[in-house]
């Protein structure tokens, strides 16, 4: 799985500048789900898997964290290929070491061996240093001290474009230009879907769309009320 | 032994050829591949793509040349001096015909999304090219040197 290049598929996807730095989609869901009809049916159903789990902020109000963590053990066993692997990485060990720091901040006693929190090779390291101000992780994770710094004064969007710089950031170290297999639709896939929960952030301009086009049809359909 | 020899020469006499088609099928099938894709999110200049996805089939023409040239020359006393320039000159052409793909496609991904990069992004197939060249020429002043011999 995941080592048939992709040639065509790679070369018929737009470029994505930043997440932040554009006003809307260079390809829409349904064009792109288009475009992924190209991937082996394998690694079809595991890019679906794949996006499906790191969206986890869509699940995050209606799942416990035992299930994120069963989900979490389904999709290590699922995605094997070390290229792969690393790409997961990041933004996991990111999401432990936030949950952790909001813990902390929510006041939260530090947790103990049996309780299910978080995954990744990190979560024993930070219950040892649950006092320590950035777990003793700041070395490998330089972003923490801002992110902490997010938390407390409670700046969300702040954070949210933090965290996901840093992962844009992994992904283009990870996934060279010039790569045109599976791992290259994969980040490719995670950045569109960043870029997504970024755009779809701005509520005041998704609220003026909508009433634009209400008005837009209703203007069209002078009678239609009648 | 003298037809071991010969079978040997003769394998020498092919291999630019055949080596250089196998190369020149991979590069122009994976440079052809990243064109067809351009081509679903570019409204015109499809032409260029096709081009550019060609020039890995230069590999094949030097090999053609090479394999014409050596199967003139071939004798028992020529055979053995022929498997050793004519075997590395296919593996030469094969690799560079095989990475001018890779070049290639990431050229047309790379162009397609800024056009004004377009001739600079080919530099590297170029280069590549370059390489193909310094075997073909060579593996023809050595035959010299062999028939001579």
């Amino acid at each position: 799985m995941g080592h048939q290049p992709y040639y065509t598929l790679l070369a018929s996807l737009p470029p994505l500048p930043r997440f932040d730095r554009i006003k809307r989609l260079p390809i829409s869901r349904e064009r792109l789900q288009q475009r992924l009809r190209m991937l082996d049916p394998n690694d079809a159903r595991m890019l679906e898997r794949a996006a499906a789990f790191l969206t986890w902020e869509k699940d995050a109000q209606s799942l416990t964290d035992r299930e994120m963590v069963n989900r979490f053990n389904k999709m290590a066993v699922l995605v094997s290929n070390p290229a792969l692997q690393a790409l997961f990485d990041f933004p996991l060990n990111q999401r432990t070491v936030m949950v952790a720091l909001r813990r902390r901040h929510l006041g939260f006693d530090p947790p103990t061996g049996k309780e299910l929190w978080g995954v990744g090779p990190y979560v024993r390291h930070i219950e040892r240093n649950w006092e320590a101000p950035h777990f003793k992780l700041a070395a490998v994770y330089p972003w923490l001290d801002e992110a902490k710094g997010y938390l407390e004064d409670e700046d969300v969007l702040n954070l949210d474009r933090l965290l996901k710089n840093m992962l844009w950031d992994h992904l283009d170290r990870s996934v060279p230009s010039f790569d045109f297999g599976f791992r290259a639709v994969m980040s490719y896939r995670m950045k569109w879907d960043m870029v997504d929960q970024w755009l779809s952030h701005d509520v005041q301009k998704a609220g003026d769309r909508f009433n634009a086009l209400v008005k837009e049809m209703i203007d069209g359909q002078p009678n239609l009320f009648h | 032994m003298e037809n071991m020899i010969l079978a040997l020469g003769w394998l020498g006499v092919f291999s630019p050829l055949a080596l250089g088609a196998v190369g020149s099928m991979i590069g122009c099938s994976r440079a052809g591949q990243a064109a067809i894709g351009a081509m679903l999110e570019i409204e015109s200049g499809y032409g260029r793509f096709i081009g550019v996805s060609a020039m890995p089939s230069s590999q094949v023409i030097y090999g053609v040349v090479v394999t014409l040239t050596f199967g003139g020359a071939i004798s028992p006393t020529t055979a053995a001096g022929i498997f050793g320039i004519g075997v590395p000159a296919g593996i030469a052409l094969m690799v560079s015909a095989v990475y001018q793909g890779y070049a290639c496609a990431s050229s047309i991904s790379v162009a397609k999304n800024k056009p004004e990069v377009f001739g600079v992004s080919l530099a590297p197939a170029a280069v590549v090219e370059g390489f193909a060249v310094f075997a073909f020429v060579f593996a023809l002043v050595l035959l010299g040197t062999v028939t001579k011999g």
